[in-house]
């Protein structure tokens, strides 16, 4: 019984094939509590800072502002 | 058709940093033709390689839970010492003036034993004295940098010697797309991926990063995994600084300098969790690449060198906001 234990425990520990295997970072992310929509939102803000901070850099960077 | 576009939707989320890249390769490619020259190729392969053998050496320490934070000044002092030793020998301002010529290969296993026993300090103190990480690895960052500045004097070293210059500016037989430092990346991406995929060294170490206590448990010996790690790291970034100096024409104390930082960055986009546990080699390599054509594509646009920062910063939360939202989807 105990061997059986031990077992299972090194299977979980080395084999993530298992359904009910979590790695840490899934683990991290079950701890963020947002919705699809909002992580949509997040990602459009984020590529507009991204696409504002190339256009300000490369006017800047010719000489254009 | 509802299927197919979620086929497409899917396929566009899992690959959106490189698609993102490829994107703006073509856009900067269009604007600026000279982007797609096979000079800018060897250029994009050459610093990709340097940064891929760092990225890998800071990979083993973060799928483990850990970190190393002096990475980047190892591999100033790898170029360092690599630099004083192959100095021409007609050079006039010499280091050491007396020591001829040294054989490349002696030089490099030189450094690498040097750098076993950094390696090894860094893994004594995490695993054995259990200090954090982040701490222990701060402090060789600043123990090493003052080593540096002791070896050198604070005077940069140049004078190198051909065979050693073109080792890391060369290509093979001239084929300029192929250059050196691409292969040696490639060979050593290979031997990495062996060691986490097909040994009990990287099973480990996967396992130590999932959940500590639980491997040593099951009978791991987790101190012997970790200064392994951390060992293998140093050598990765003696091999790096080695390559370096030589492809930087000299070495100085400021050399390497934060690329721990771009190391992390690079290994956070290509999928390594900080938190442990998770990593690939081909996830490193995409991320260091989308990194590296990042940089050069902003150069080529002419991006100010303040707004690169800003945009790289960005890049790094893009990539893990997708991760998260992949995941998020999934559940």
């Amino acid at each position: 019984m105990e061997n059986e234990d031990k077992n299972t425990e090194r299977k979980a520990l080395l084999d993530n094939h298992d359904d009910k295997f979590k790695n840490p970072k899934e683990k991290l992310y079950d701890k963020i509590h947002l919705s699809v929509k909002q992580m949509d939102i997040i990602l459009i803000v984020l590529f507009a800072l991204l696409i504002g901070a190339l256009i300000i850099g490369t006017l800047k960077g010719n000489g254009l502002i | 058709m509802i299927k197919q576009k979620n086929k497409i939707g899917n396929f566009l989320l899992n690959n959106a940093i490189i698609i993102m890249m490829v994107a703006a390769a073509i856009v900067v490619g269009i604007l600026r033709p000279s982007f797609f020259s096979f000079y800018n190729l060897k250029n994009l392969i050459s610093n990709t390689a340097i940064r891929f053998l760092i990225a890998l050496g800071v990979s083993g320490c973060l799928i483990s839970k850990g970190t190393d934070l002096s990475a980047g000044r190892q591999v100033g002092l790898a170029a360092c010492i690599a630099a004083t030793f192959l100095q021409r020998g007609d050079y006039e301002s010499r280091v050491y003036p007396n020591i001829g010529e040294p054989n490349m290969l002696v030089v490099l296993l030189g450094i690498i034993v040097v750098f076993v026993f950094i390696g090894m300090a860094n893994g004594v103190v995490i695993s054995i004295f259990k200090v954090p990480p982040f701490i222990a690895t701060l402090g060789m960052q600043t123990i090493v940098y003052g080593a540096c500045l002791v070896f050198t004097g604070a005077q940069p070293i140049g004078g190198l010697r051909k065979d050693y210059t073109n080792l890391s500016s060369g290509s093979l037989m001239g084929i300029e797309f192929i250059p050196y430092l691409g292969i040696f990346a490639a060979i050593t991406g290979l031997i990495i991926w062996f060691l986490y995929n097909k040994t009990t060294h990287g099973k480990f170490m996967y396992a130590i990063g999932g959940n500590e206590n639980a491997a040593e448990v099951s009978g791991i010996n987790t101190t012997k995994s970790k200064i392994t790690i951390y060992i293998i790291a140093s050598v990765l970034y003696a091999v790096a600084g080695f390559l370096l100096g030589g492809k930087a024409g000299g070495a100085s104390v400021g050399l390497g300098m934060g690329y721990e930082l771009e190391a992390i960055a690079g290994c956070t986009i290509g999928g390594v969790s900080t938190n442990g546990g998770v990593g690939r080699v081909s996830g490193i390599l995409v991320g260091v690449l989308v990194f590296e054509l990042l940089k050069i594509a902003m150069q080529f646009m002419g991006v100010e060198s303040s707004y690169t920062f800003i945009v790289q910063g960005i890049v790094i939360i893009i990539a893990v906001a997708l991760d998260i939202r992949k995941y998020v989807a999934k559940k």
